[in-house]
């Protein structure tokens, strides 16, 4: 290699280093601000709006709402919502951003933690009171004066409020119950249009399909606990988690009967012996094992797919009727830049019509009564709108998410014997109460 | 050799020799240093940078992290020792850190065997090998999700599972494998073998095609059966293999997740909350990442002293 070319290469190679540099000396500078810092408007926080002159971008988060069959149908909707938004804020430019539902809480989280997340983001009601602890959550209050308040379903709008602010607006409800396998309905001798409505007449009827070989109903008791699991249970039975003073009351009398029932349940074969880890027991019931599964509309859509004979059912009585049903909720991060634009655009999102246009295509209860009418005429709609009305959207504590893999271990050493219903009620109160005191 | 060891290292650079020449300049000795050395820091400071980066600071951040309430979002506070002394009370990360030695026990060990048995055979030039070597290899290259997914459905815990309906046939029970805190773990590691096995044949088999096989011819005619001359020759020459296929196994176990948290959510009643799933919880579901980093320096505590340990014993120099 002679001195020209070595000098050559040397030259190269230390401009290649110190672009390399460059790049990653952006690396390490502050992030790059939100595509809604651009150009924003002088949009603040203090709810005035007599002055709805708004402007700059805004950046919105949602997920997959539907099948990739549906996708450009989904896209419409957004279009239609942008567009009537638009029509009232022109100079406000909105960018949807759908974000996968793997992972999606860490993306929100590290988005947010860098300030360069969106305006606008999809909040589940157990991580509305983390969130809202955390001061991350832009309280809502004085900006719904003319937002029709009273005609959101109140069970859904309370899954927007924590101590008494409201952090979220609803879009969506979603509701389970029980649904039976009508053939299995038929084959223990009873009838499907007179199906049980308290836990005493389930019983019954469970009894009779174990003794025919079936499992009477799943238990999911791995990640998926305890939203659709323990949780209606407890209410069912009067019970609950924490209460409204936010006592931990897991452990008492009403707690401890519904550990022994699930425990009576798992050693009697009512559900399959893998209910310890199982995150999904749909197959047993597909496949005809089953007489009957905790579901959603999203259940009757594959059950309907699939050919099968179902009949969909009340959640059971105990002590109350009471189901566990989420709700999807919008809000808006405290450090977005253009608050006032983002929280017109939730507006926008769950109002009457963007309500009608996304449920109608997502398969989802609107969470306004106004936007109700889209399933007249639809029975099995129609039965989720009234379980939803008795369905309660999870715990709402900061610790909501954190307690559950606690209580999972509960039951599972309950189930496999390790622990008395008594003891691993009280293990999983302690847990909580631990889980509590924690910063 | 003992001359050899008594003569002056030959590869002293000429820019050391200038740069250590008496009265010279310091900046003199700089421009020797650059003129001579200048190719290499071109190729190294990128690579610096990034290191610094991507790797030095974040080090020193999660330490600074493990004095702080730091909940990712809202605003971090500092709590001097806090974290440090939770971790000692805090009986669930001790359950995950004797679950993460229980996995390595049951992991490390059979994954180099069965890497190095799978090496023996690719390289026992039967018809096929490489046909094999390919199937072998495949578990390596398919998304740990699908095949978790596949282990998940073989070892169902009911009556219906593919293995125990296997099992009914010799009369065994229905196991209820990851529904047992028994077996759940025993499972996760049964499946971290399955998947590394593939890469660690390609290790060994590397090692056995770098082994003279003169050696082998000598053992013969001394008369040595194969078996002897597994122990005697193969296994001690792959010596530097045995210890890198260790040190990477051992770090890959003690940084077990995905199956965890693909299959048992850490469950049944703990049985597989593992270091790295159990940080995992704290940091993104409880928000606990100065609590979740106290976690990562233990985790990084104990893969160093193991590292060490194994570096004694198994990182000697071989000659062949």
């Amino acid at each position: 290699m002679t001195k020209k070319t070595s000098a050559l290469l040397l030259t190269v190679m230390f401009l290649f280093s110190v672009l390399l540099a460059g790049c990653g000396g952006k690396d390490s500078a502050p992030p790059a601000p939100a595509p809604g810092d651009t150009n924003s408007s002088n949009a603040s926080s203090d709810g005035n709006q007599s002055a709805k002159k708004l402007s700059g971008n805004i950046t919105v988060w949602v997920h997959p709402y539907v099948g990739d069959e549906l996708k450009d149908e989904m896209n419409v909707v957004w279009d239609q919502i942008v567009s009537s938004y638009n029509s009232k804020y022109p100079d406000v430019k909105v960018k949807i951003e759908e974000i996968p539902w793997k992972n999606r809480e860490q993306k929100i989280l590290t988005a947010l933690a860098a300030n360069n997340g969106p305006d606008v983001f999809y909040q589940l009601p157990d991580q509305i009171p983390q969130f809202a602890t955390k001061n991350v959550l832009e309280p809502l209050d004085s900006y719904m004066d003319d937002n029709n308040m009273e005609d959101f379903n109140q069970g859904a709008l309370a899954a927007g409020i924590y101590e008494n602010n409201l952090y979220a607006l609803p879009i969506l409800q979603e509701a389970q119950t029980l649904i039976y396998n009508t053939d299995i309905i038929q084959a223990i001798g009873e009838d499907p249009a007179k199906l049980p409505a308290t836990w005493d007449e389930f019983n019954v009827w469970a009894e009779k399909a174990v003794a025919q070989g079936f499992f009477a109903r799943d238990f999911p008791g791995g990640i998926a606990c305890c939203n659709s699991t323990l949780y209606p249970m407890l209410w069912q039975q009067g019970g609950d988690v924490i209460d409204s003073g936010g006592k931990v009351i897991i452990n008492n009398d009403k707690g401890v009967a519904t550990f022994q029932m699930i425990k009576d349940m798992y050693d009697n074969g009512w559900i399959p012996k893998d209910s310890i880890s199982n995150q999904d027991q749909f197959p047993e019931f597909l496949s005809g094992k089953m007489l009957a599964i905790w579901g959603s509309g999203y259940s009757l859509g594959i059950l309907k797919e699939e050919g099968k004979n179902f009949v969909l059912g009340s959640p059971l009585r105990g002590q109350e009727e009471s189901s566990f049903g989420t709700v999807g909720l919008f809000a808006v991060p405290s450090n977005s830049k253009n608050k006032e634009a983002a929280v017109e655009f939730i507006k926008e999102l769950t109002n009457t019509e963007s309500q009608k246009l996304f449920n109608q295509l997502t398969k989802y209860i609107p969470a306004r009564q106004s936007a109700a009418g889209i399933y007249d005429g639809d029975e099995e709609m129609q039965k989720f709108i009234e379980v939803a009305a008795v369905s309660r959207p999870g715990v709402m504590s900061p610790v909501a998410r954190t307690i559950m893999p606690k209580i999972q271990a509960e039951i599972s050493a309950m189930l496999e014997g390790s622990k008395t219903p008594q003891t691993a009620a009280d293990d999983a109160a302690k847990a909580i109460e631990e889980e509590l005191n924690k910063r | 050799m003992i001359k050899l060891n008594n003569t002056k290292r030959p590869n002293v650079g000429v820019g050391q020799a200038i740069s250590g020449q008496p009265g010279a300049s310091p900046g003199e000795k700089l421009m020797a240093q650059l003129k001579r050395n200048g190719i290499i820091y071109v190729f190294l400071i990128p690579i610096l940078i990034h290191f610094i980066i991507f790797q030095v600071i974040p080090l020193g951040f999660s330490l600074v992290l493990t004095f702080m309430d730091w909940p990712v979002i809202g605003t971090p506070t500092y709590i001097g020792l806090e974290n440090w002394q939770n971790f000692f009370t805090d009986k669930i990360a001790w359950k995950s850190i004797w679950n993460t030695v229980l996995f390595s026990v049951y992991y490390i060990i059979p994954a180099m065997a069965v890497g190095l048995g799978l090496a023996l055979l690719v390289n026992s030039q039967v018809k096929g090998t490489n046909f094999f070597k390919a199937v072998y290899f495949l578990p390596v290259v398919t998304s740990f999700v699908i095949i978790s997914g596949i282990w998940a459905w073989m070892f169902k815990g009911t009556d219906y599972g593919i293995i125990n309906y296997v099992l009914s046939w010799f009369g065994i029970d229905t196991q209820l494998f990851f529904s047992n805190s028994k077996q759940a773990l025993l499972l996760l590691a049964g499946l971290s073998v399955f998947k590394v096995c593939g890469s660690n044949m390609v290790y060994y088999f590397a090692g056995l095609k770098s082994i003279p096989k003169h050696l082998y011819e000598a053992a013969r005619i001394d008369g040595a059966s194969s078996w002897r001359i597994f122990w005697k020759v193969t296994f001690p020459l792959l010596l530097p293999i045995h210890f890198y296929v260790g040190i990477m196994t051992t770090i890959g176990s003690f940084q077990v997740f995905d199956s965890a948290f693909l299959i048992t959510g850490g469950g049944p009643n703990y049985a597989t909350t593992t270091i790295v799933y159990y940080l995992y919880e704290e940091g993104f579901t409880g928000l606990r990442f100065g609590y979740a980093s106290v976690l990562a320096y233990m985790l990084f505590f104990i893969i160093f002293a193991i590292s060490l340990v194994q570096r004694k014993y198994l990182g000697k120099e071989v000659t062949y």
